[in-house]
């Protein structure tokens, strides 16, 4: 069971009520495959990802990434319960889409760069940070749990 | 690999941040403290609250460091020789540690550059600061 402190729980909800996660999603996706061009072996149905130019215009890297970031509501709600929120989502990226997990480790960091970026130090102060990282941690782990 | 163009680029943000070298030093340690505790066992002889002197001068240290590679990326090995050696006899830290304060750092450069901190200059300096670690870490084993 994740343990979370009041600061963290508050903390976590206050940055998720600033993010709009249709401006941070498609960023975050978008920054996966510029920064990590390997992840791009998984998009291959999503048309032209030849240059960073394509790949931030890519309506469908748009839409996946704000899918995948919304997603995140789940988790925020049940802050408490997020390895059973996230099982069958587990299963399918191992067993339909045999995503590395890796990637949601490394999709997490871009996260919170966008973030940080979006948000600046002042809101995305150190505990901030500390607390969203904690939290997508605890996401990448659920939706690393259901390979083998 | 860094194109001419990312390594122009990533000079050139190293130079404008080298006048606020300890805040941003000090800001992505104190990240990196929040955010992976056990990075601190390697501070106990200092002191690493915030604002506090150590921290500032640590920080600007590290981000003089990482500013002074960027001139010459490179020269990275000749530049980082005697870094190397102190790393690897004298503090002797885990270099999977480096990861941490690298991505530390790349929080604290999204926070102060905001829009400037574009998907280029994040690849550029990502690949950088990953370039850096790695030569640090060469004469461990």
């Amino acid at each position: 069971m994740v343990e979370w402190t009041d600061a963290e729980r508050k903390a976590i909800a206050s940055l998720w009520g600033k993010i709009d996660v249709a401006e941070i999603g498609p960023q975050a996706l978008a920054r996966l495959l510029i920064v990590y061009p390997w992840a791009q072996r998984y998009f291959k149905a999503f048309g032209d990802l030849s240059t960073n130019a394509a790949i931030m215009g890519n309506p469908k890297v748009a839409q996946h990434g704000k899918t995948v970031m919304g997603g995140l509501e789940n988790a925020v709600k049940n802050l408490d319960n997020i390895k059973q929120t996230y099982a069958k989502l587990s299963v399918m990226h191992s067993e339909k889409l045999h995503v590395d997990p890796d990637n949601f480790r490394v999709l997490a960091e871009c996260i919170s760069l966008c973030v940080a970026a979006k948000f600046g130090p002042s809101v995305f102060t150190a505990d901030a940070q500390e607390a969203w990282q904690k939290f997508l941690a605890v996401v990448v782990s659920a939706l690393g749990r259901q390979y083998h | 690999m860094l194109s001419k163009r990312e390594k122009d680029l990533i000079k050139e943000i190293w130079e404008r941040l080298t006048p606020v070298a300890a805040e941003i030093g000090a800001d992505a340690l104190l990240r990196m403290f929040a955010s992976y505790p056990g990075t601190k066992t390697y501070f106990s002889h200092l002191d690493i609250s915030p604002n506090s002197s150590h921290l500032l001068a640590h920080g600007k240290k590290i981000v003089l460091a990482i500013a002074e590679g960027a001139q010459d990326i490179s020269q990275l090995t000749v530049t980082l020789a005697p870094l190397q050696t102190l790393h690897a006899y004298q503090l002797r830290i885990d270099p999977r540690n480096f990861k941490l304060l690298s991505h530390s750092m790349l929080v604290s450069l999204a926070c102060y550059l905001g829009d400037e901190f574009t998907p280029v200059a994040h690849a550029a300096m990502d690949k950088y600061l990953s370039a850096f670690a790695a030569v640090l870490a060469e004469k461990y084993r």
